[in-house]
């Protein structure tokens, strides 16, 4: 029978399982790390039993993908499939799985092995992980202070019977790893970030390759013998196909920038990016960043601002300042790996310490958006200050939470404002507007509308509070909205006229038509919660 | 009554902002940024145009 079932409980060596059908261990000093982390992914999420399917080469799952290596061997090489459905119930028999419910589902993988070049080759070509979770008693609880953006719901099948299978869901995301012949970590890479985004398309390393013209004959982009990299058009043009667009940020040109900002932006944005880090000084690995982890309690924010000395409106903190991990994919590693931020981070000149740093992000945005993330935050803070400098000279007394926003680098000890940026649309803005302030102010139906009904479609957000807010309520004081399509600035007097509304306590101040309007909420107010934050367990 | 006297003050810094916001609304905001500012946003901005011109990231072999 093509379909049988293991249980994976207790007692079962998930080593055994990896050298039975990883065959890249096999007879050889190899191993499949991105397979053992599958594997302690599985573990950790209380697999019970693992549904086994032989997929046969002509299976319109990996058809493509089957000839492609063919043809890049000019061979007929043996190649040997697997699919494996991991569940969180002990099944006896095939019919069980009819009673589950999605949640039983922790994953749906497919493993292909490959002989050739003197032995097996292995790779995980496509594997939808669920979310990673706790179970506890009967509960599944979500991973403290993760918050992963960038993820999806997947309709998957399991085959019952030659002739029968099962539909259920995953929600999850999709990773894959290249196969160093036909495809490379540039191809697992744009594979796992667009296929994670909303839009729900599931994108191959063969699609890619149609795209920009690799062929595996003429053309090779793996291999000893590869004649074509995998360039910066190359990856414009593929992701122009998909109809969408990309920023970029390279940290050998401006080493004093720092990564970790141009990132957060971007994937608080809901927006996957694609970071190329050096691994020797020839080679450099990429990796999609989907997601990040706080830490509310962390010392340098606050401790550092104040110790190096560093002042003035542009030494605010980005709330990346509490992001102490990204969430990652590499395809080398596996699935929902955490980057620590300062691992990729270096004090030196890259030309003189090239090695293990980062080197280059590419944020993947829909195709209009063209102001950077980093001159509607900067544009946030200035504008802001410079309204309640406005306002405090012509001897306007603000309250008190405007009055700490505006005193916040003239005490001692400075206390840099928390500014957080990401780009939202109308929809889920409006949607944030249904809380209650601190004192329970809410705001009222027409006051919801006179926030929304001026604003494009997406827009840059940047939220700005207080430390102590920001850790240990999540609210905000501010919002401060900003245009997301610009053309480049021609001189920097110009973010004085792309903001396009502030949200104060108290009042909204729209630039068009310039008349401020009264607003029922005067408190601070809760942090917009994006969709995927909305079952965070957080501190 | 605390709660009234409180309702009142909320009542008078509504209006009180609110006329400074439109005290400052009847001209365009004066750019304030200071050398040091200016600065970053050139250097920044300077980054952002060479990064498009920029070959290196995928040039190299990415494994």
């Amino acid at each position: 029978m093509n379909q049988r079932i293991k249980l994976t409980g207790k007692q079962y060596s998930f080593f055994k399982f990896i050298e039975e059908f990883c065959y890249q261990g096999k007879n050889q000093l190899s191993v499949n790390v991105a397979v053992h982390r599958l594997c302690s992914l599985m573990r950790k999420m209380r697999t019970e039993a693992v549904v086994i399917e032989d997929l046969p080469i002509t299976s319109n799952v990996i058809e493509h993908e089957c000839l492609a290596i063919k043809k890049f061997y000019n061979t007929d090489i043996e190649i040997k499939a697997f699919k494996f459905t991991f569940i969180t119930e002990k099944i006896i028999q095939m019919s069980d799985i009819e009673t589950l419910k999605d949640e039983n589902f922790l994953s749906s993988v497919i493993l292909i092995n490959y002989r050739a070049d003197g032995g097996w080759n292995s790779y995980l070509y496509s594997a939808i992980v669920a979310k990673p979770k706790i179970r506890f008693k009967e509960y599944d609880l979500n991973l403290l202070n993760n918050y992963l953006h960038i993820y999806r719901k997947f309709q998957c099948e399991v085959s019952l019977s030659a002739d029968s299978v099962h539909h259920y869901n995953i929600i999850g995301s999709y990773f894959c790893q290249q196969n160093t012949v036909t495809s490379v970590c540039a191809h697992a890479a744009l594979c796992m970030a667009i296929n994670n985004m909303e839009s729900g398309r599931a994108i191959t390393p063969e699609e890619i390759n149609n795209i920009i013209g690799v062929d595996h004959q003429a053309k090779k982009c793996g291999g000893s013998n590869a004649n074509t990299f995998f360039t910066k058009a190359e990856v414009a043009k593929v992701l122009s196909h998909y109809e969408l667009s990309m920023v970029e940020s390279d940290f050998f040109e401006e080493p004093n920038r720092d990564y970790t900002e141009f990132v957060y932006r971007y994937v608080e944005s809901k927006c996957p990016v694609l970071l190329v880090f050096t691994t020797t000084n020839s080679v450099s690995h990429i990796v999609p960043i989907l997601g990040h982890t706080v830490n509310s309690d962390m010392w340098k924010p606050e401790a550092a601002p104040l110790y190096s000395h560093q002042m003035g409106r542009l030494n605010y903190n980005s709330s990346v300042a509490w992001v102490d991990h990204f969430i990652m994919h590499d395809d080398n590693f596996g699935m929902y790996l955490n980057l620590p931020l300062d691992s990729l981070k270096k004090i030196t000149l890259p030309k003189h310490d090239p090695t293990f740093r980062a080197a280059f992000a590419t944020a993947i945005v829909p195709k209009d958006v063209t102001t950077p993330s980093r001159e509607a935050e900067w544009a946030s803070v200035i504008v802001v200050k410079t309204v309640l400098q406005e306002l405090i000279d012509r001897s306007i007394i603000l309250d008190d939470w405007l009055y700490r926003i505006y005193v916040s680098d003239k005490i001692t000890p400075y206390r840099p404002l928390v500014v957080r940026t990401f780009l939202t649309t109308v929809k889920d803005y409006a949607k944030s507007l249904d809380g209650e302030d601190f004192q329970g102010y809410k705001f009222s139906e027409t006051e919801k509308k006179e926030l929304t009904n001026d604003l494009p479609e997406l827009f840059w957000l940047s939220e700005i509070t207080l430390p102590d807010l920001y850790t240990a309520n999540r609210t905000k004081i501010v919002d401060f909205f900003y245009d997301a399509s610009c053309p480049r600035l021609e001189n920097q007097d110009q973010i004085f006229t792309r903001w396009i509304q502030i949200r104060f306590p108290y009042a909204l101040y729209k630039k068009k038509p310039p008349s401020p309007q009264p607003l029922s909420v005067k408190s601070h107010y809760p942090l917009m919660m994006l969709e995927s934050q909305k079952d965070a367990f957080q501190w | 009554m605390e709660k009234d006297k409180k309702d009142k003050n909320v009542a008078n810094q509504d209006s009180i902002f609110l006329d400074g916001l439109r005290e400052i609304s009847k001209k365009v905001l004066n750019s304030k940024l200071n050398e040091e500012e200016k600065a970053q946003f050139e250097k920044a901005q300077f980054a952002e145009e060479q990064v498009k011109k920029s070959q290196y990231a995928f040039g190299g072999r990415i494994y």
